[in-house]
């Protein structure tokens, strides 16, 4: 593993202006409010949040098919480029993406193996013998045969429709692979399937992979690490085993809690009051503090910064693991 | 990318068709027995059944036998026998498809005319089958409420939600005016939709999602029904509400003492609201179980393969008895500091 992470993205603001009314100001969405995060090569980091926490919008600056209104993205150590440019298309190749409903990305008139074909065309992959083994290949990759190759997205199930995107998305070998919600329309059985299936191509192929979803348990399956957000901004991040068996932040602790295991809901779960606020009503402090159950008084004035816990590769931003904002390792041990 | 590796038979996504002729194979052998597993509640009925008088409240509230319904030539459900008693909460798990929710369609006589509907449906131990459409308007959305998964589609979008619960008052209970717009606000009240009175002229788009499907109980419970159907309740909502919700369902059923038919392909919510749990695949009910048995003694290998499929249950094990662990640290540190 080279030093230079695939993916380094530094403070990324991304707002949406919301309609100006005849009286009174425009307030803008804080989509996406100081995230940095960084993805090595063959890594596959799990992104989790409730809806409208700013996954997704995350995920889509990060391809360049969103521009942030201010921070920087760098693949491979330099600059995304433009989206729309030339350079941009070329790089295209090299990051590719799965959303939520397969059945919405694929042509409906055209089988899946010339869909599956489509990229190795327009990146120019080969001559015609070169492609057909290709596609042969990234069929039998996905868990598909030369038969349903042939086939229509309509006439395939759910789970067979996402391999056909998966496989397509690699067609081109790309470095970077962002997953959207790949497994949340499918069943509990089929989604095992899939998320095997992602975590088989990884290791396999080395492919990098953002894995946004709410679903905790599907990303604990598949990721190495894993970032929540809550409210536009990570919260908490470190190795996935870690966040998800010992969180530290308070919402990721409530949010963890909230998973029905194995004999439903456990009765020790946090509850969290209401839903998260409205990402328009800005407040300075803590994005989470008003559903906090440990909120101090620094939580109403000054935002936490990620900063690391007992591993240097666990962050967490929270005022209660770090008083006065200093790391942990230096702030007095509390009583 | 060259050394992505062939797939293992065992994953591969016809393993569909593979499901269903197991099913054909299973439909040839003697269909198990369920009675060994069934609560104590429906062994009563069996005895009662078979006895000389047979009591009242000893009758199911819902007795489904042998419903089958065909599409042209595809049989979407082979046979289904199931039973609930008043009161209770029973779980219905099945991957898509596999016709969980075509049940209740078809015993509320909520299928197109193009399906061919067989068997019985007993309400109470009367046929509700073929029954006349104003009887069956007066059960729908009455004696028995159903909640959808998606309520922003289920709502009317041009109708405020107080609007939309009275229609329901007037229509099951009678209730117009202003007592309407009182049990309306007490129906938000006790689904737990904060300033009850001003979200009664709310409508849908501007409630969230969690919101939404709590009007959408409000509007089942409006109807005082003997039985809540739920399909699939939580399924696009986030954890945190979804835990809202389940929470919700469980003391509402507490309250109101009525029965709750909860369909889902997450064995977690299942296990969290119901005692015993019908599985279905392919059109059928494969296996009868109760909750606390599912994860340990599954009978039926598709049972155990929807209970191996399920991913890595047990999020931060440690909750359960985190008196000892780093995990609620900065909550407990925060309490002693404010201390």
């Amino acid at each position: 593993m080279t030093g230079i992470p695939l993916i380094e993205a530094r403070d990324l603001i991304k707002t949406y202006g919301s309609r100006r009314r005849l009286i009174g100001e425009s307030h803008p969405v804080y989509a996406v409010n100081g995230v940095s995060l960084k993805l090595a090569r063959g890594e596959t980091l799990g992104l989790v949040g409730e809806s409208g926490c700013g996954k997704s919008t995350l995920g889509r600056l990060i391809l360049g098919l969103e521009i942030a209104d201010s921070g920087s993205v760098e693949f491979d150590g330099s600059p995304l480029a433009r989206a729309g440019s030339a350079e941009w298309r070329r790089s295209r190749a090299r990051m590719q993406m799965v959303f939520q409903d397969p059945l919405s990305a694929l042509d409906r008139l055209l089988p899946i193996a010339a869909q599956i074909r489509e990229p190795l065309i327009i990146h120019k992959f080969g001559s015609q013998a070169q492609m057909n083994k290709r596609v042969g290949d990234l069929l039998n990759a996905v868990g598909l045969t030369a038969a349903q190759g042939r086939r229509l997205p309509g006439e395939l199930s759910g789970g067979q429709r996402q391999r056909a995107v998966l496989a397509r998305a690699l067609a081109t070998s790309p470095d970077l692979l962002v997953c959207d919600e790949p497994t949340s329309a499918l069943d509990m059985l089929i989604q095992a399937q899939v998320l095997d299936l992602f975590a088989e191509i990884q290791s396999a192929s080395g492919v990098a992979i953002l894995f946004i979803s709410h679903d905790l348990r599907a990303l604990r399956r598949v990721s190495d690490r894993v970032a929540v957000m809550y409210l536009g901004s990570i919260v908490e991040e470190g190795p996935a085993k870690q966040v998800l068996e010992a969180p530290r932040h308070p919402y990721t602790q409530a949010l963890i809690s909230s998973v029905p295991g194995v004999g439903g809901l456990s009765p020790n779960r946090i509850l969290l009051r209401g839903e998260p606020p409205s990402p328009t009503q800005r407040r300075p402090g803590c994005a989470f503090q008003p559903r906090c159950a440990g909120a101090v008084h620094a939580c109403n004035h000054t935002a936490p910064t990620l900063l690391p816990v007992s591993n240097p590769s666990h962050r967490v931003a929270c005022h209660l693991l770090h008083p006065g904002g200093e790391p942990a390792s230096i702030a007095r041990p509390v009583a | 990318m060259q050394s992505l590796t062939a797939h293992s038979s065992d994953r591969r996504p016809d393993l569909l068709a593979a499901d269903v002729e197991a099913n054909i194979c299973r439909l040839e052998h003697p269909r198990p027995t369920f009675r060994s597993v069934m609560p104590e509640a429906n062994r009563k009925r069996e005895i009662a059944g078979n006895g000389p008088q047979r009591a009242l409240d000893t009758v199911p509230l819902i007795d489904i036998r042998n419903l089958t319904v065909t599409f042209g030539d595809t049989r979407i459900l082979r046979g289904i026998d199931l039973a609930i008693e008043p009161g209770e909460s029973v779980g219905l798990i099945g991957g898509s498809g596999s016709g969980k929710s075509i049940t209740w369609l078809a015993a509320m006589g909520l299928l197109p005319k193009t399906a061919q509907i067989g068997g019985s449906v007993l309400l109470r131990g009367s046929e509700i089958l073929g029954a006349p459409r104003t009887s069956l308007e007066r059960l729908r959305g009455g004696t028995i409420g159903i909640v959808f998964q998606d309520a922003a589609a289920a709502l009317n979008p041009v109708r405020s939600v107080g609007w939309q619960i009275a229609e329901v008052l007037q229509l099951h209970r009678g209730m117009v005016g202003q007592s309407a717009q009182d049990e309306a606000k007490r129906l938000l009240d006790l689904v737990g939709i904060p300033e009850a009175r001003r979200r009664l002229g709310s409508y849908p788009f501007e409630l969230s999602g969690g919101q939404n499907q709590r009007v959408m109980i409000a509007m089942a419970l409006a109807a005082q029904p003997a039985i809540l159907i739920a399909d699939e309740p939580t399924t696009g909502l986030d954890v945190t509400i979804q835990a809202q919700i389940l929470d919700l369902l469980r003391t509402l059923r507490r309250e109101t003492g009525m029965a709750l038919v909860m369909i889902s392909h997450d064995l977690g919510v299942i296990s969290d609201v119901c005692e015993r749990t019908y599985v279905m695949d392919a059109g059928m009910v494969v296996e009868e179980i109760s909750v606390r048995d599912l994860h340990t003694s599954p009978k039926h290998s598709y049972t155990k393969r929807l209970v191996a499929a399920a991913p890595a249950w047990n999020l931060g094990g440690h909750l359960t008895d985190h008196a000892e662990s780093p995990g609620p640290a900065p909550v407990r540190a925060a309490i002693e500091n404010a201390a």
